[in-house]
């Protein structure tokens, strides 16, 4: 184990079936090809790439919610090493890992304050009638995950925000911004080791992107999470990425700083167009 | 005065099977067309425990919860698999299955002749009309224990758990939640409440057959449960009101003999979908964003 190290990709690989017509032989695209990557600890990494290089599967691959077919994902957290292949999507989070996905994941029929709440490990105070049978506990466990999340609101966000004005107001009439900047917060809520960000400025406006770049610093440098980061916007991930990964064909093709690695000739050309 | 206390049963009655349904369809998305089926093994199962083991009504009540509660949740199981309509479809199979069973193996059952002389413990000895009172108390105790489980539910961590399910069961999964087994646990809840339901309803009755339990009556109680709206406390309630009092309020516009049935099923049917059309979450459903 290198104590570095947060998580460790291994020839990782994957294909999909693109068509069921048996005159095709050779019917699977391959979507990762025996990648290799490290994620730093208390570090952003970046993946960068074209739509299908592979980016999005390699993150439902390491929360477990699509298999590999061969390679091995290992996760370094507090002097323990876990083959996460062993382990159901939903117990990555009390492993420490966090997920935002592409697009809005908020549930949009809670209020803004539950749309926090739930991002919140409740433990046995969530078993059904727990504040029947251990009332005292759920009420503790409760009355820890509504101040945190009221001390989230108030020191991020600041009492004159919308989220703390319109807190128990439903998620759903937010703004697609305003939704994506909660979703980020709610990632807060957990005891979260490292994140995975699948496009988190993906259609916002900047006041919203700068927003977001505010809580990924606050996470890393103040909270200790390490970040695996896939963004197509390039100022964001010079601004915000320590490394930064450039895909291709399910490979990780060209990796190193993010000056270097968009600075780099065969990126230019396979990916920014420039 | 028997006629109201007779509509007050029925409304507690079917208050119990609304909040039933609506925790289990209403909080999880998990819609079900086995409700009468878990009605009818409350109903049989709870039967037997008086009649066949002599156990009193009340100690009849959880044990009828727990058997009936176990059933829901591994029909539940089936939800790993099995999204939507092809979930419906499984629990329309359980439902005929629990049918065909009730129907057939008369040994047990009675089959289609049914099981006579079931009654609720009486609560008040002296007064007149004592069964209807003894009804009506004993309806409102099983609504007040439909209520503060649904409630408790409600207002809880766990229901908030699970209406996250409801929307977004992979976000559900990043956050450490296990949908199979939020989903098995309500289950377990809804069906126990349903079945208790079934055994008030067979000693308020008086006779159960399997005919009382079949798949028209799980489709009527979903009906009205998306009547009166779902993932709360009120849409259960009044959904239980609109059925009990919506048909009798008909009656009373005076229409001729021979057509009254059927005009009145009319009327009744275009207030369904005037419903539908207007109020698409129910009559109190839950508010939409």
């Amino acid at each position: 184990m290198v104590s570095d190290i947060i998580l460790e990709i291994d020839s990782v690989s994957k294909s999909f079936i693109i068509t069921h017509n048996s005159s095709i032989t050779d019917n699977h695209l391959l979507v990762l090809d025996s990648l290799d990557l490290i994620v730093e600890c208390g570090k952003i990494t970046a993946l960068i790439g074209s739509n299908g290089a592979g980016k999005t599967t390699l993150f439902n691959i390491v929360s477990r919610l699509i298999d590999a077919e061969k390679g091995s994902i290992t996760l370094y957290s507090e002097s323990q090493e876990y083959n996460l292949f062993k382990y159901k999507p939903h117990q990555l989070a009390s492993l420490g890992i966090g997920r935002l996905f592409q697009s809005s994941h908020i549930f949009e029929q809670m209020s803004i304050i539950d749309n926090l709440l739930i991002g919140y490990q409740y433990g046995s105070a969530e078993f059904p009638y727990a504040n029947l049978y251990i009332p005292g506990k759920s009420r503790e466990i409760d009355g820890r995950a509504k101040a945190k999340a009221l001390e989230i609101l108030k020191t991020i966000f600041g009492t004159d925000h919308y989220f703390w004005k319109q807190r128990n107001q439903v998620a759903g009439r937010l703004s697609y911004g305003q939704k994506r900047l909660l979703e980020t917060a709610r990632l807060m809520m957990g005891n979260y080791k490292l994140m995975l960000l699948d496009e988190p400025t993906a259609g916002i406006s900047p006041p919203f992107r700068i927003e977001i770049g505010r809580l990924l610093e606050k996470m890393v440098h103040e909270m200790g999470v390490s970040v695996l980061l896939i963004e197509h916007n390039m100022h964001f991930v010079r601004e915000h990425a320590d490394i930064c990964h450039f895909m291709h064909n399910g490979r990780d093709h060209v990796f190193g700083t993010p000056a270097d690695v968009l600075g780099n000739e065969e990126v230019r050309r396979m990916y920014l167009g420039a | 005065m028997n006629y109201l206390l007779h509509l007050s049963i029925l409304f507690t009655l079917y208050a119990c099977i609304l909040l039933s349904t609506s925790l289990m369809a209403g909080l999880t998305n998990l819609i079900t067309l086995a409700q009468a089926a878990f009605i009818g093994m409350g109903a049989y199962i709870g039967v037997w425990l008086m009649k066949g083991l002599g156990l009193p009504f009340i100690l009849a009540i959880p044990i009828v919860l727990i058997l009936t509660g176990i059933t829901g949740l591994l029909l539940s199981l089936a939800s790993v698999r099995l999204k939507g309509d092809y979930y419906i479809l499984a629990t329309i199979g359980f439902q005929s299955l629990v049918f065909s069973f009730l129907y057939n193996c008369d040994s047990i059952t009675k089959g289609p002749m049914g099981i006579v002389g079931i009654s609720l413990p009486s609560v008040f000895q002296s007064a007149s009309h004592s069964y209807l009172y003894s009804g009506l108390v004993i309806g409102i105790a099983f609504v007040v224990f439909s209520v503060l489980s649904t409630l408790l539910v409600l207002r809880s961590p766990f229901g908030r758990v699970l209406k996250g399910i409801r929307e977004n069961e992979t976000t559900m999964l990043t956050l450490g939640r296990n949908p199979v087994t939020n989903k098995a646990i309500i289950c377990f809840i809804s069906s126990g409440l349903a079945g208790i339901a079934g055994i008030f309803y067979a000693g308020y009755i008086g006779y159960i057959d399997p005919t009382n339990f079949k798949l028209d009556f799980s489709v009527f109680i979903l009906t009205a449960a998306i009547i009166g709206g779902m993932g709360n406390l009120t849409g259960p309630l009044a959904g239980s009101l609109f059925i009990v009092a919506v048909p009798e309020a008909l009656r009373l516009l005076g229409l001729q003999v021979s057509h009254a049935a059927n005009i009145q099923q009319i009327i009744y049917g275009l207030i369904l979908i005037a419903l539908m059309r207007f109020r698409p979450r129910g009559i109190a459903g839950e508010k939409s964003f």
